[in-house]
Formats: structure tokens, C-alpha cells, sequence
């Protein structure tokens, strides 16, 4: 199997807690390329990370490259950040309450700094009931939908997807309105209600905000990472961080319990493995280490190394059906029938235009929407 | 005298440091105000619990300038940060 490169092998050191200085020194002697470095720190998502290890290595110069993009991201990171308290403290005020994921909250809660973490977008947990008023809440901040909002009102829609997007013209800012945790989420990730219910409060700037709580987010970023086959070092990284914060907290019966409901057991114990071997991490559960040394797991650790060491995360993406990643999904999915619904999305991917186009039918009826995908597809891959 | 009371950030302000400079944030309006390094210094230790008094102190240390001039300084600065409502007496 082709080894990691040296700046791959940077990226992982500085993002070890502490990171050691003898052997970032030791790479840097054995040779990095600075202009590749940059690069693969900003697909992996831990440029302000790397900047902050190498900015306190005496020895090293760093490219000013570096110091830009990290205050850059700083920056980007503080603008999203006070929007998403502006928009929470909005809809407080209405007595709406949502659960933000991902974005600043983890980067506060995990790396307990807003500005190491780069986001791209604000993802929000909401209860079904209050789609509406939030929706109503961010148009009132200029931020535009690509659909009309009676979407968010239609049984079908709500049930087969899981987020709808608000953009803000002049800021360029993305927000995600989630009502679901996965759109394939069958259990415990899915009850809104009890991820309501038992929120936990993190401390936020001068605030506090509501968090999901501590075994369901960690399960769930196992799961998002998995999906996305922990291509970015951001994903690992993580993980490593909130597990260095609450390893002796974790219940690791319930999440197995839980990642077996979801049918993700792989992915759990995949991320798992992940922090066993590329961040040291003993597990000291012996029911999850003998799962996570299965021979499925060890699979899709070496599929997952490949990845990296091919910088899989700066190849260029072709359009159409990538069949790497479809057949690593397959792999990962613990449920037979999952496994066809996988290739099934795939192949006839349902929109939402799909079900609006065809106006409200019966619930009998929606197996027609099968058949628009269908016709769907023979119109654009066989006429 | 503003400089001898004590004070906090109320919930609805964002304090970041950008290297020795700092932006504070009215989350609600979303107007924001660029801080020097000593505003940001002075504001980075109220945020961490310290009294005004102590941190004048270190200013003092610190940097090459008056007593007086200092304390009307940050007498200004409190009194702004006062007026916009991103700063409020203990």
C-alpha cells in the first residue's frame, strides 16, 4: 500500500494532542513542499490547526500564505458565527429553539476556539412544527430559498429528505435547515424530540447554546465522517478532539446500542479504529475494541488509508456516478435492504421537484414518484 | 468613575481577538466595532473576570504613558462600550 506523504504525515501530527515538535522538525528536515502543504491543509479542513502548531515552532518558516487563509477563516468563522447567535437570539425570542450542528458550536465545544475549525455553512436542528416560523425568521434577514417554503408542509417531502437550504444573496452565507439528523436515520438520531429533550448547554461566546447530547453528536459525526469516508482530516480530527474531552463520560454500551439501531455499526466502529490507530487512542470498551478489529472494519480502515495516501480529497470529482465511493457505501452499510436503497438513490435519485411537479396525490399512490425517476432516468441516459 | 466599578459581557455580545486586535459584536443588530491592541487587551481581561482597576495596572506597566491620560483612556472606552450597550456593571 503507497505510504502517506510527508505533508500528509504533517497534517496528522498537528492535529495530535499535544502534536510533537521532534517529529514535525524531523519532517520538515526530510522535506515539505509549502505550496502542497497549503493545499492539502485546506481540503482536509485544519489550515488554522497546522498554522497555529507551526507559527510556535521556532525553527520554521511558514509561507505567509498560511497566516492569510488562517485569518481568513478566523474572520469568515466569527461572521458566521455572530449570524448564527443573531438568528438563534431571533428566534428565541419566539420561542422557537433549534440545535445548531456542526459549524462554530462544534469548533467551540471541540477545539474549544471558533476560528480552528473552517465551516462553510450553518447547519440547524429543527422540530418539524417550527420549520415554518424559522423559515419565516431567516427571509426576514434577507436570506432566500431556492424553493418555495410550502415544501417544508408537504408529508411526503418531510419524509424523504432531511434539510432545506437558505442562501443570503449579498453575504453569500448558506444556512441548512435540518428536521432531520440523516435522512436515513431509523432510530434514535431520528427522534427530534428526544435529541430535544436530553440537549445538553455549551458555552458559547457570552452565552450558551443547546448542543445534541454527548453520545448521539458523537455517533452522529461517526456517521457523517464514515459517509464521506473521512476523506478530510477535519472529520478524524473531530472526533479525536471530543473524545479527549469526554472518553471517561462516553457510554460505549449505549453507543453501541445505538450505532446497531441505526444499522451503522460499521461506521461507529470504523471511526473507532480510526482514532485507535491514527491518533493512539485505546479503547478501553472490550466488547467495541473485538467488533473494531473485525475483518469488515479492518477493510475499510485500509480503504480509507488509501484514500489518504492517494490524496483522494484534491483529486478532481467526475461528473456522474463515482464508483469508488458508491461501492464503499455499500460496503459500510450494515442492512442488506439499505444496501439496495444506496444503489437505488443512486441510480434514480429522488428531488424535490420530483414530488412538486407532480402536485399532492394520495399516499397510496406515491409509488408513482418511482416512476417519474424512471422515466427520469431513460430520458436522460437512454434517449 | 467608570474604571472603578466591575463589569461583564452581556449574552448578546461577541468578543474575537484577531491577533493583537479585536472586534466586539452586538449579536442583535449585528454592528460591530474594531478594537486596538489596548482596548483588546483591556477587554480580553474583563472577559476572563479581571477588575478594570488590576488591568489598568498592567496597562500602566506596560505601556509608556500617564496615569492620567490612561485612566481618562479607558474612562472613554467604558463609557462608549456602556453607551452601546456591549458592556454592563456587575
Amino acid at each position: 500500500m503507497k505510504p502517506y506523504s510527508n505533508e500528509f504525515k504533517l497534517l496528522l501530527e498537528a492535529s495530535q494532542i499535544p502534536p510533537s515538535t521532534e517529529v514535525i522538525t524531523e519532517l520538515f528536515n526530510k522535506g515539505i513542499h509549502q505550496g502542497y502543504l497549503f493545499s492539502l491543509a485546506i481540503a482536509n479542513g485544519v489550515l488554522p490547526l497546522l498554522y497555529g502548531v507551526l507559527k510556535t515552532t521556532s525553527h520554521i518558516n511558514v509561507d505567509k500564505s498560511f497566516q492569510r487563509q488562517a485569518i481568513q477563516i478566523q474572520n469568515t468563522n466569527f461572521v458566521m458565527s455572530a449570524q448564527l447567535l443573531q438568528i438563534i437570539h431571533l428566534l428565541k425570542e419566539k420561542k422557537v429553539e433549534l440545535i445548531p450542528i456542526k459549524g462554530p458550536l462544534l469548533s467551540q465545544h471541540a477545539y474549544k476556539d471558533i476560528s480552528l475549525r473552517p465551516f462553510s455553512d450553518l447547519d440547524i436542528l429543527a422540530k418539524e412544527e417550527d420549520l415554518l416560523e424559522i423559515s419565516q425568521t431567516l427571509l426576514s434577514l434577507g436570506y432566500k430559498s431556492e424553493k418555495d417554503l410550502a415544501v417544508l408542509k408537504h408529508p411526503y417531502i418531510l419524509e424523504k429528505f432531511s434539510d432545506f437550504s437558505f442562501t443570503h444573496p449579498q453575504t453569500g452565507l448558506v444556512i441548512e435547515l435540518h428536521w432531520k439528523l440523516l435522512k436515513t436515520a431509523t432510530a434514535g438520531l431520528s427522534n427530534i424530540a428526544d435529541l430535544f429533550e436530553n440537549k445538553i448547554s455549551i458555552p458559547f461566546q457570552n452565552t450558551s447554546l443547546n448542543s445534541l447530547p454527548l453520545e448521539e453528536e458523537f455517533l452522529y459525526l461517526c456517521l457523517h465522517g464514515a459517509k464521506h469516508r473521512f476523506e478530510r482530516i477535519e472529520w478524524m480530527n473531530d472526533l479525536n478532539r471530543l473524545f479527549e474531552l469526554y472518553h471517561e463520560k462516553y457510554d460505549y454500551q449505549k453507543l453501541l446500542s445505538m450505532a446497531k439501531k441505526e444499522d451503522s455499526l460499521s461506521s461507529y466502529l470504523l471511526a473507532l479504529r480510526i482514532l485507535h490507530l491514527s491518533y493512539k487512542r485505546s479503547i478501553s470498551d472490550t466488547q467495541t475494541l473485538q467488533l473494531m478489529n473485525g475483518r469488515k472494519i479492518k477493510v475499510l480502515y485500509e480503504k480509507v488509508f488509501s484514500l489518504h495516501a492517494k490524496d483522494y480529497i484534491l483529486q478532481t470529482k467526475k461528473e456522474g456516478i463515482r464508483w469508488m465511493e458508491l461501492l464503499f457505501s455499500i460496503r459500510l452499510e450494515d442492512n442488506f435492504l439499505k444496501k439496495i436503497m444506496i444503489l437505488k438513490s443512486i441510480i434514480f435519485p429522488l428531488y424535490m421537484d420530483d414530488i412538486l411537479n407532480m402536485k399532492k396525490i394520495p399516499d397510496s399512490l406515491t409509488f408513482l414518484y418511482y416512476l417519474k425517476r424512471l422515466s427520469r432516468y431513460i430520458k436522460t441516459k437512454v434517449l | 468613575m467608570n474604571i472603578d466599578k466591575d463589569f461583564v459581557f452581556p449574552s448578546h455580545v461577541m468578543f474575537q481577538e484577531f491577533d493583537d486586535e479585536a472586534i466586539i459584536l452586538d449579536i442583535r443588530t449585528q454592528e460591530h466595532f474594531g478594537l486596538n491592541p489596548i482596548s483588546s487587551f483591556f477587554l480580553k481581561n474583563i472577559q476572563n473576570g479581571i477588575k478594570p482597576l488590576d488591568i489598568y495596572a498592567l496597562l500602566l506597566d506596560e505601556y509608556d504613558v500617564s496615569p492620567e491620560q490612561l485612566r481618562s483612556d479607558l474612562n472613554a472606552l467604558l463609557d462608549s462600550l456602556l453607551k452601546h450597550q456591549l458592556i454592563e456593571v456587575s
